[in-house]
């Protein structure tokens, strides 16, 4: 190298944001203020408006520590660990719910991905749009948000809606403000830039092998997920899974593969009889981390799903605790107690409502 | 990805602050005067029971953060970890241990877990870099892609060295660099031993001068440098632990 050779001297020109660029984030911020203080003041608020991150290039990266955001309380149920071809099991302090043996999982995802290779699905038009409505939740208060993502990547809308750069004096989070940007199918050609746009995922998708094996190892290679030291081949498919159902839409080849991989996930169980998120019967399908995985997980992570049509309806996940660095000598750190009855590493959301529109702003 | 958002920011002007340029407090929105005189670790136990004197630490952190992680990630990402490490931060604050030296370390803690999530993305860049002398990341703030083919030329070694270290020796040596942590400030941060930081960072010098060739990414009295870093107010003089 050259002289000055110094690692100081690389991107040394990156500038410092002024105040208008991390308007957002501070808004952002501020949003997080009164949702504490809102749930302080009124702990059985029945919806607080939430406001969703920024999305960008990074989605699909930033979506495990999005989700970071919401918390809820909700009690948690240990898995029965059982082995492989025993007789279902119940669990006698829950009811109806019931967590399936190894075998009995097996077939059960296996029936849901016979009944989703079965069920006949038509691509969006490209000028279609998307809609999600996510409920979430923070200290047990649901929050909804709702997002309309056109087809061919080139618009997208939220309401709550949140602030872009500039001026934020006149922004009106309930009004919807439709955002339209640069073709993002031909930004994504560009080396360096990682996401798709729905459209693009979805044939991506719609491409892989039906074995599970292969579909993974295909998707491994492509999908934007980076690998984390440490992890395990399960709990890298699991973390892969998880964040593969935050498509809306999926080639039901890709949904019966999903579920045939989640069959090979030695830990993986299925539970019956249960309830999602917001109420809905469901059955889940639940890993455990009895310790902190690389990635960061630890505890029960369970997907659910409709019982009948088996569609993704949300996800329960628990991080693991946060290790803040001790103090100067050592000393361990204070920890305060998390409000009663709720688990600050537990993140909850939910797929209130799913369809395709012609505009955003309309719902199914 | 369903949720792609393709509506990237448009880039800003070029501000030519530097990294360790100090910023004067001022009282915005939300904030008082009284507290932008307040130190870090009474703000974080005052917004404890008033949640809105955490915004003081946004306005004195946040432009670093989001500064530093631009120039590891680009400001596209920066822009998302920026919000994501304060909105995470205010989520833990009760954990924060005051006998700490200073919020900054903590802050760069959480967003160095953060970092490690787009490791991908980082070293890909970088290698780009040393390939072709493109850098993707920096053509996040400039629009003179040519200028920076040219203006990068020496880098490329260096991009090629920091793309063959691990993530742990990347953030290390990163925040030592760029940051301009002391190599107390980095243990904090890493939640490491301070003999650690020693190790990893000569054993990324190791390593850049075996890749990159001779030259010096740090100052020759390296072993004692990071430490006589002055620290920057509003923290608290430390001693060298080392």
């Amino acid at each position: 190298m050259n002289e000055p050779a110094d690692a100081r001297a690389l991107r040394a020109d990156v500038p410092l944001p002024d105040s208008d660029h991390l308007a957002p984030q501070r808004a952002l911020l501020t949003e997080a203020f009164r949702q504490e203080a809102v749930a302080r003041s009124r702990p059985t608020t029945a919806a607080v408006r939430g406001i969703p991150l920024p999305r960008r290039r990074f989605v699909l990266l930033t979506a495990a520590a999005a989700t970071g955001l919401v918390v809820t309380g909700g009690a948690v149920v240990s898995l029965t660990h059982d082995t492989p071809g025993t007789a279902p099991t119940t669990s006698p302090a829950s009811g109806g719910r019931q967590l399936l043996s190894a075998q009995a999982s097996a077939d059960t995802l296996e029936l849901a991905a016979a009944t989703v290779e079965k069920t006949g699905a038509t691509e969006p038009g490209p000028k279609q749009w998307v809609y999600e409505k996510t409920t979430s939740f923070d200290q047990g208060t649901p929050r909804s948000a709702e997002q309309w993502t056109r087809w061919d990547g080139t618009g997208s809308a939220s309401l709550p809606g949140f602030p872009r750069a500039g001026d934020t004096s006149t922004f009106d989070p309930d009004k919807l403000q439709v955002w339209y940007g640069p073709n993002q199918e031909e930004k994504w050609k560009k080396e360096g830039y990682d996401d798709r746009s729905q459209r693009q995922f979805y044939r991506f998708l719609a491409t892989l092998p039906s074995d599970p094996d292969r579909m993974m190892a295909a998707i491994r290679k492509e999908h934007a997920l980076g690998d984390i030291k440490g992890e395990t081949a399960a709990q890298r498919d699991w973390r892969e899974v998880d964040v593969l159902y935050r498509s809306v839409l999926i080639p039901p080849n890709a949904q019966a593969g999903l579920f045939r991989a989640l069959a090979k996930i030695p830990s993986a169980r299925v539970e019956k009889g249960i309830k999602d998120p917001i109420g809905r019967a469901a059955i889940g399908v639940t890993v455990t981390y009895a310790e902190r995985t690389a990635s960061g997980w630890q505890g029960k992570q369970e997907l659910f799903f409709d019982p009948k049509t088996y569609a993704y309806l949300g996800e329960t996940r628990h991080a693991a605790p946060v290790k803040i660095p001790k103090g100067a000598d050592g000393r361990p750190y204070a920890v305060a107690s998390p409000a009663p009855g709720t688990d600050p590493d537990e993140m909850t959301t939910a797929r209130a409502a799913w369809g395709v529109v012609n505009k955003p702003g309309e719902r199914p | 990805m369903t949720e792609s958002d393709p509506l990237c920011r448009p880039s800003r002007g070029s501000s030519t602050a530097r990294p360790d340029t100090p910023r004067p407090d001022t009282a915005r929105e939300g904030t008082t005067i009284a507290d932008t005189a307040q130190p870090d670790a009474v703000l974080v136990a005052a917004s404890l029971d008033e949640p809105e004197r955490f915004a003081v630490l946004f306005d004195r952190h946040a432009p670093t953060i989001h500064q530093y992680v631009a120039r590891r990630l680009g400001r596209d990402a920066a822009d998302d970890v920026t919000a994501e490490t304060f909105l995470t931060a205010f989520r833990i604050r009760a954990r924060y241990d005051s006998g700490r030296a200073g919020v900054r370390p903590w802050l760069h803690g959480i967003a160095a877990k953060l970092i490690s999530r787009h490791r991908r993305e980082e070293v890909k860049a970088l290698k780009l870099l040393a390939r072709t002398g493109r850098d993707p990341v920096a053509e996040t703030w400039t629009d003179s892609a040519d200028d920076r083919v040219t203006a990068q030329a020496a880098s490329r070694p260096l991009a090629k060295a920091l793309a063959a270290l691990s993530e742990g020796d990347r953030h290390a040596l990163l925040l030592f660099a760029w940051a301009e942590f002391t190599y107390q400030e980095i243990a904090e941060a890493l939640d490491i031993p301070v003999g650690t930081v020693r190790s990893r960072l000569n054993r990324a010098r190791r390593k850049l001068r075996v890749t990159a060739g001779p030259y010096r990414p740090f100052d020759e009295s390296d072993e004692t440098a990071g430490d006589a870093v002055p620290p920057r107010e509003p923290h608290a003089p430390e001693g060298d632990p080392a």
